[in-house]
Order: C-alpha cells, then sequence, then structure tokens
C-alpha cells in the first residue's frame, strides 16, 4: 500500500468510524499431528523465565513454576529442556516437520534468551545447552524476511493470575505459527485452516466454541450454556454479540459485579510485592550477618 | 514526573515544531498535573515509568559502581588504555549526596574545579561518577539546563573525558532494541552538548567529539556487556534544534506574558503544536492535541499530513473527492491521485461519493 492509497484507505475509515485494515492474513497449511506450545511467564522487569507452560495445545500443558528465577540453579528448567528435545527428535526420526505455537511477541523474546544463557554456558547440562541451541534456532528463523512477526492468540485462562503476573495458559490454535523442517525452520503467520476457538465464563456455565470436541465440528460458533447449545453462527462476530449479552444476563442474575481492571490497583499490587520481596531478603541478609559475625555477646564492638 | 533536564530536552528533540511541549519542559511542568488544569479532568492512561523497570535500573546501576566502581573499571579500563586496578575514581553520588535540588551546584563545581584541573595538565581521575554539566539554552542567567551522564571515563588519546550511559537493557549479541537506543542516544547528546559547553569555560572546546559510550546489561543478569562507542552525530544534531527551540519558545512565552505573569495553562492555546504519530508514545497532551486538531489531515498520520498538508481540512479533502472542483494547482494533482489510488483499491469516483456521502 503506497502512501496515497493509504491516506484515501484513512479518509475514508475516519468518515466511517472504523479502523484501516493495513495488514491481511493469509492461508497456512493445517498443523502437523504433532504440535508443541511454548508459552512463558517472565519476572516483572527481568527477561528471566518464572513458569512455563509448554506440550501439546490440545492438551492439558505441562507447568513448571520456579521458586525462586534470580538463582542460578537452572534444574527446574531440565524438564522443559527434555519434553523440548524430545518434540524436535521425534519429528525429525519421523522426518515430519515440527510446528512451534508461542502466544505472543513477549513470549518469542523470552525463548530467545534462553537460548542465549544457555546455549553456551559452560556450567549448564548438556541438557540445557542443547535446550539453548533449539531455542536459539526458533528465535533466529522467527525474523526470517518476508514473514509477518508473531502476533498474540486468542488464550484460554487456565489458572487465576498471582502477583501481577499474566495467567498461565493452555492455549488453542489461533493466528500464529512456526513451520519448521528438522533442519530449517521458516515462521509463518496466519489463520489455520481447521481451527479451534474457546472462551468461556466458567462461574455462570457459560462459554462460546468452534471445533471443540464439546460442540458439532462444523465450523460454526456455539454459545452454550450449562452445556447446551443456544445459538449458533458461522459470523463469529454475530456469535461473539450473543455470547456477550448473555454474559452480562447471566452475571447480573447470579449478582457477580465485572469491575474493570484497574492500573492503579496492578501498581498496588507490584509494589506490595516487591515490599514483601524487601522484607523476606532483609530478613535473609540479617540471618547471614548474624551467622558470619565473630565477637561475644553484645554484638561485634563488644559494648 | 517532571519534564525537565534532559528528559525534557529529548523530548523537544522528538517534536521540535511543537511550541507547547517546549514550553512544558521550560516551565518544568508536572505532566499529570499539567493536563488536569488544561482538560479539567484526571489524566485517564497509565503515566510514567514501571517501578520494576526503575528498580532494575538502579539494581543495574549499583552494581557497576559497588567497590569503587570495580565494574565499570574492569568494563571501561581496557577500552581506553586503563589498568582498571589503578583506575581513580570521583563518585559525586557519594561525595555530594542529597536531592537535585540541592547538590547539582555542589556537583558543578566540582565537575568545573576537574576539567579545570585537566586544562592545565594537572592529574585528573580516570573516571567520575555522576558528574553534573549545565547547557546552555540561552544567553542569560540561570537560562541553561543540567545534564548529569551516569560517568565520564578519561579517553588518554584525546585528551578529554567520554560522556558515558549506563542502561539495564539487555544486548544480544552487541545489539539493543532500536527504540531503547533512540532516547538514550538523544541523551548522550545532550552531554556530549554540555560537556562542550562547559570545556569552552576552559579551552577544551575543540577535544569533545560527538561520541559517547554505553554500558548495558548482558542476558546474564546484571553482569555488563562490552562497552559500546558511539559516533552521535544525528543525536548532537536533534537536541541542538532542540536547545535552539526553547530558546525560541522562551522569547515567545516572555513576550506572551509581558503584561502579566499568566499561568503556562492559559496559555496552551496561544503556543503552535505540532501534532505527529509519535506524541501518541510520548506525550501526555496528544489526545487533547488530536481532539482540537479533530478535522486537519494530522489527525490521519504522518504520512497523510505530509501527502495531504498538515494545515489541509478533512472536509474539503472530502468535497474534493465528492466532486467540488478543485481550486489550486496543488488540489488538482492531489484529486488525480486520489482517484488513481481510489482505482487501485476498486473504488470508482461513483463509489467514492457513495462511501462519503
Amino acid at each position: 500500500m503506497n502512501a496515497t492509497t493509504e491516506t484515501l484507505g484513512r479518509v475514508l475509515a475516519r468518515h466511517q468510524g472504523r479502523a484501516l485494515p493495513i495488514r491481511s492474513t493469509s492461508a497456512l497449511s493445517r498443523d502437523p499431528t504433532s504440535v508443541f506450545m511454548i508459552a512463558p511467564i517472565k519476572m516483572v522487569a527481568e527477561e528471566i523465565v518464572q513458569a512455563l507452560a509448554f506440550g501439546d495445545p490440545d492438551g492439558p500443558p505441562q507447568v513448571v513454576t520456579r521458586w525462586n528465577p534470580l538463582s542460578r540453579d537452572a534444574g527446574d528448567l531440565e524438564i522443559f529442556a527434555a519434553a523440548l528435545n524430545h518434540y524436535v527428535e521425534a519429528v525429525a526420526r519421523n522426518d515430519r516437520m515440527p510446528r512451534f505455537w508461542l502466544p505472543h511477541r513477549s513470549a518469542l523474546t523470552v525463548v530467545e534468551l534462553l537460548g542465549h544463557r544457555y546455549r553456551t554456558n559452560q556450567m549448564a547440562s548438556d541438557a540445557l545447552r542443547r535446550m539453548g541451541w533449539q531455542c536459539r534456532a526458533i528465535a533466529e528463523e522467527a525474523t526470517y524476511g518476508g514473514q509477518p512477526p508473531v502476533r498474540q492468540m486468542s488464550l484460554g485462562r487456565r489458572n487465576p493470575p498471582s502477583l501481577g503476573q499474566t495467567a498461565l495458559v493452555a492455549c488453542p490454535r489461533g493466528h500464529s505459527a512456526y513451520m519448521a523442517s528438522s533442519s530449517r525452520i521458516v515462521v509463518s503467520s496466519a489463520l489455520v485452516a481447521g481451527r479451534m476457538f474457546r472462551q468461556e465464563v466458567r462461574a455462570i456455565g457459560l462459554s462460546i466454541e468452534q471445533g471443540t470436541n464439546s460442540v458439532p465440528d462444523d465450523g460454526r460458533f456455539h454459545v452454550v450454556v450449562d452445556g447446551s447449545v443456544v445459538f449458533s453462527s458461522k459470523v463469529r462476530s454475530a456469535a461473539l454479540t450473543r455470547y456477550r449479552s448473555l454474559r452480562d444476563d447471566l452475571l447480573q442474575k447470579a449478582g457477580i459485579e465485572q469491575e474493570p481492571s484497574d492500573p492503579e490497583e496492578t501498581k498496588r499490587r507490584e509494589r506490595e510485592f516487591y515490599d514483601f520481596q524487601a522484607v523476606m531478603s532483609e530478613s535473609m541478609w540479617q540471618r547471614t550477618k548474624n551467622a558470619k559475625r565473630k565477637g561475644g555477646k553484645g554484638g561485634s564492638g563488644g559494648v | 514526573v517532571t519534564l525537565s533536564s534532559t528528559r525534557g530536552l529529548v523530548r523537544v528533540s522528538k517534536n521540535p515544531d511543537c511550541h507547547l511541549q517546549a514550553a512544558m519542559a521550560l516551565e518544568r511542568v508536572q505532566e499529570p498535573k499539567f493536563y488536569r488544569s488544561v482538560t479539567g479532568t484526571k489524566y485517564p492512561g497509565e503515566y510514567g515509568e514501571r517501578v520494576s523497570a526503575r528498580r532494575r535500573g538502579t539494581k543495574f546501576e549499583a552494581s557497576l559502581r559497588q567497590n569503587n566502581a570495580a565494574g565499570l573499571r574492569q568494563a571501561l579500563g581496557p577500552m581506553f588504555g586503563w589498568d582498571p586496578d589503578s583506575m581513580a575514581v570521583r563518585d559525586f553520588g557519594e561525595e555530594v549526596p542529597g536531592p537535585p535540588t540541592t547538590m547539582r551546584t555542589l556537583r558543578l563545581t566540582r565537575t568545573r574545579r576537574i576539567l579545570g584541573d585537566l586544562a592545565a595538565d594537572r592529574e585528573v581521575p580516570q573516571l567520575l561518577i555522576q558528574p553534573q554539566l549545565a547547557l546552555p539554552t540561552g544567553s542569560g542567567p540561570l537560562q541553561h539546563v543540567f545534564v548529569s551522564p551516569d560517568f565520564m571515563v578519561l579517553d588518554p588519546t584525546a585528551g578529554i573525558y567520554v560522556p558515558g550511559e549506563e542502561k539495564s537493557f539487555i544486548l544480544r549479541d552487541n545489539v539493543a532494541e532500536p527504540g531503547d537506543l533512540d532516547l538514550t542516544r538523544r541523551q548522550a547528546g545532550a552531554q556530549i552538548l554540555a560537556l562542550r559547553a562547559e570545556c569552552r569555560l576552559v579551552g577544551l572546546a575543540d577535544r569533545v567529539t560527538n561520541r559517547a559510550v554505553f554500558v548495558m546489561a548482558t542476558p546474564y543478569g546484571m553482569k555488563p556487556a562490552p562497552p559500546v562507542v558511539e559516533h552521535l552525530d544525528a543525536a548532537v544534531y536533534e537536541i541542538e534544534r532542540a536547545v535552539t527551540t526553547i530558546a525560541t519558545v522562551r522569547d515567545e512565552l516572555a513576550m506572551l506574558r509581558s503584561t502579566g505573569d499568566v499561568p503556562l495553562e492559559f496559555l496552551v492555546d496561544e503556543l503552535p503544536t505540532h501534532l505527529q504519530e509519535e506524541c501518541h508514545r510520548t506525550c501526555i497532551l496528544a489526545a487533547y492535541c488530536e481532539a482540537r486538531q479533530a478535522n486537519s489531515a494530522a489527525v490521519l498520520g504522518d504520512a497523510a499530513a505530509d501527502l495531504l498538508g498538515a494545515d489541509m481540512r478533512l472536509d474539503r479533502v472530502r468535497a474534493l473527492l465528492q466532486g467540488a472542483p478543485p481550486t489550486t494547482a496543488e488540489e488538482h494533482e492531489l484529486v488525480a491521485r486520489l482517484m488513481v489510488a481510489g482505482r487501485a483499491l476498486g473504488l470508482e469516483p461513483d463509489d467514492l461519493v457513495r462511501r462519503l456521502a
């Protein structure tokens, strides 16, 4: 789109009060039988993994949470390293194309940094170094020319967020994907032909689903209340409108108030976490200091 | 957060045609407070740096400066031909602690004394932590901006200090995110100009070249990556333009207040603004400015403003597309180009008329 065409598009879009689409999607082949999803959570302001969910996106994820991500001990990543390597080796053995899913661009950055940290780290185990090389390969190939960047997928929430973190997720197949061969990984971004979609409010038994096990696999979007389909449409926006209207009604009937997230509250929780961490560190520092102290009662100065 | 010192200069350098922003920097306004006094409502979005990001930055700087700046000496010494273990360090953060309002002048005096010693060929420390510089923005008294580099390291071959910044951004294969680097480079540009201004006082200005050194983090925690020296002609040029804008706006404000001391919020409509896409990322008043210029081409983005002219009214563009006769040669050309663009989008002139009805 050149500047004049884009300008005309913007004039028309503004007049109609609509957004101007500047990028379109293109078709991507179906997922291969075996797919690997990596959904990391990083520590706030640190590019360090706090938790990882990984595995087949259609099944329950394997979850690794790290008690102290700042620690030099990376043993808790061994499980992920083994699973990743198992997947890569299996597809290579079967001469198939692997495919990796990541929920958003930040996840790719975290994977890339895992690669940087461990691929040549002499203190790391062989498995972690191999994981580093594999993560690096995924991240490097993601930047191949002509390919759009990874975009955020629609995510189903699995655990409630805590300490200001985003939720750990099990992701249905959505918008972006990595197609890979054992020797070369190519990034592609598009809608998958046979895709799956699900949003739900569990407290009121309401969901909107497409292509899941709970609804007919007919490509339509189904609005489900307590296990029964109450509305179906081929048009996602129509189904979503019905879903939202039902959600508001049911939430009201159930006496559940919806509160928009307050950025001030998020900041307050973040500060609370750091204050708590500071108190914990202080006590540890005091204990270390006391343990190293020399001299008799009354302190080092012998007062 | 106040819009003052280097932060203000950097902001002005990103949009030197916006005199309102320059006035905000000049008057050192607190942005959310100023927003409230202009619009009458509280700023609805999030504002300010994340606490956690600031903590990381502070932690990185502290790790470089502990033990008489051992981390910095190890990183910078070999690059400039110094033995890290024998480098002399003056840490003004420790020598003159305290809030900016009280410590700047004292730190500036000490920094000037060291530059004076350098000019007199006396021995000077190889590393200065948190030195203070002043960049003149006018010829009158107190018409300057305080600029504080994180450190300055002595380059023995050039016989002058090189300003430097410590940033906790992560370098991957010695490459940082371009967005992170843009602000850092402009910050360093202000430091180079301020150092040159200080050196002018002692006759060393010609030794100051447009370069600065950056110490950033590796992916491995707080460990510093190898320092990078960058030549920053473009950033220095941008900051020079910002300084010129600030001088102009100072005169403009003086003229507007010639009949009385009017608060800045009452002068908002008198000062020229220049809405651009970048405003939405940097300025708290971006949405306010956009609403004020809702009928101008500027609200369609930078490319559209370039093509149509920022002052072109949108209703005139719509009228032209709906068949109103062009009155100037520019309008003739514009209509012809837009019609071609319309066909590229599959829209004939009639379709355009219908869509804009």
